[in-house]
């Protein structure tokens, strides 16, 4: 935390900065589950594609037991469904 | 006046048949926020400015040359905007007492209708970055029953929680009202906005900042996705969505808030030494606690591995997430959720154009103002 307090150009304390290296360690370390990984992508061939949305369910609720039911779920937050959303689509 | 309430529409039509003065409406609005229960909306109060400008503006409506609807109505701005009267601290040790030398474009424009600028309201300043809690604009819910209209500044989604039934937040997509003159934050996340207390005052005030859009009818027929608990599109929102605002918006915060050294920018601890000395002195002594924080979080994101792992992939993600609602939007008009800490962060993070009103979030893409106007109006109920 130093380092990186000297590059930010801040004069600290000994004691602030171990605060600082505590906190945000702790974030930093949650922070590096984020990589390329768990990106949803759209060249991917999986990717959602919302452009297959079919014109004639554009007025009904389409519920998202459907969506959740033909999800692949990567790392259970991102969402990529196969293909096309529809009748017969998107079955696991 | 002590029991009328603050519609901008209702106060010009009263102003302009004469049953009001400008002088009277800005008194009554001084009244209210004195007797406020909340009390520390307001940082700063320019009481005689305001007033000066009252009886400029009914001078102006005796001789027949009132410049608008907007002529002589009170309004407030959030002391992230640069005003030539008042201070602007932006809620920072390090912009204490800065008097700017001129004021804001968005306040410039309201100024030239004619709107009277009666104070400064409490901000969040460089912590408006971070994904804001409910609680965290409350000024705006007690100003909303002082003042017709406050301008606001939004980057975390803070202001979205006051849309509720105290009233509706517009803020239209970045850099569609100017930003000159906000004290900037995040830049990529930044926009102007305004909290009204009714639709047509919206309309009304909207059209004046983004100069001659006219709020015309819109189709009786909008396509609108509902997306929360019953609602019929999933996305891909998750905690990797939050945590990109939450490492592009520090990164960008840590860079805005490099820009204050105490040698060009802001104010300047007096110390001996060299010129990095001073600046790390000045920085260390003037920035809070919890600034501070977010520079070392912001500068950290930007180091060693982070900068590829978090920073670079953050990019990615929002570029990615920006083209997936692009599609989404081809096919509907609105997008439509509840307010929740969970999203607040989307209409920056996707740059949509979004309005807050009894709860509901609705957003779409820039050129679609008057669409989600209609809709929030339509299905607020």
């Amino acid at each position: 935390m130093a380092e990186v307090s000297h590059a930010a150009c801040i004069a600290l304390d000994e004691v602030r900065l171990a605060e600082f290296a505590r906190e945000i360690g702790a974030e930093l370390t949650a922070l590096t589950e984020l990589d390329q990984d768990c990106l949803c992508d759209l060249n991917s061939e999986n990717a959602l594609e919302l452009e297959d949305f079919r014109e004639d369910k554009v007025w009904e609720c389409l519920p998202s037991e459907a969506l959740l039911s033909a999800a692949l779920c990567r790392d259970g937050d991102c969402f990529l469904v196969p293909e096309v959303l529809g009748e017969g689509s998107g079955s696991a | 006046m002590r029991n009328c309430t603050f519609s901008v529409s209702e106060l010009a039509e009263k102003l302009w048949r004469g049953e009001i003065t400008s002088v009277e409406l800005t008194e009554e609005c001084i009244r209210r926020i004195k007797a406020s229960p909340f009390g520390d909306e307001f940082v700063f109060l320019d009481i005689d400015g305001a007033m000066q400008a009252a009886s400029a503006s009914d001078e102006r409506r005796a001789r027949g040359c009132a410049l608008g609807a907007l002529d002589g109505i009170p309004f407030a701005a959030e002391d992230r905007f640069c005003t030539v009267r008042m201070p602007t601290e932006n809620n920072c040790g390090m912009l204490r007492g800065y008097m700017p030398p001129y004021d804001a474009d968005a306040v410039r424009y309201l100024l030239d209708a004619g709107a009277v600028l009666l104070g400064k309201l409490h901000t969040n300043g460089f912590l408006s970055a971070n994904c804001a809690p409910a609680n965290d604009k409350n000024c705006l819910v007690g100003a909303n029953r002082s003042i017709p209209f406050a301008l606001i500044a939004e980057t975390g989604g803070a202001s979205w929680f006051c849309g509720g039934h105290q009233g509706i937040v517009i803020c239209p997509a970045r850099d569609m009202i100017s930003r000159q003159g906000l004290v900037s934050c995040a830049p990529s996340f930044d926009r102007v906005g305004i909290f009204v207390g009714s639709f047509d005052d919206g309309k009304y005030i909207m059209d004046r900042l983004l100069e001659k859009t006219e709020f015309t009818a819109v189709p009786d027929s909008v396509k609108t996705v509902w997306w929360g608990e019953d609602g019929s599109v999933d996305l891909p929102i998750s905690e990797q969505t939050r945590s990109a605002y939450h490492i592009l918006s520090a990164v960008e915060a840590a860079s805005e808030m490099g820009l204050y050294d105490g040698i060009r920018f802001g104010t300047c601890a007096e110390e001996d030494g060299t010129a990095r000395g001073r600046m790390a002195e000045t920085r260390g002594r003037f920035f809070s606690h919890k600034e501070q924080k977010l520079i070392l979080f912001g500068t950290a994101l930007l180091m060693g591995e982070h900068r590829e792992k978090c920073y670079f992939s953050a990019l990615k993600l929002r570029e990615t997430f920006q083209r997936q609602l692009k599609g989404l939007f081809t096919r509907y008009g609105v997008l439509a959720c509840p307010v929740s800490e969970r999203i607040v962060y989307l209409p920056a993070f996707a740059d949509l154009s979004a309005v807050s009103h009894h709860g509901m979030l609705w957003m779409a893409p820039r050129g679609r103002e008057a669409m989600l106007l209609s809709c929030a109006e339509r299905c607020g109920i």
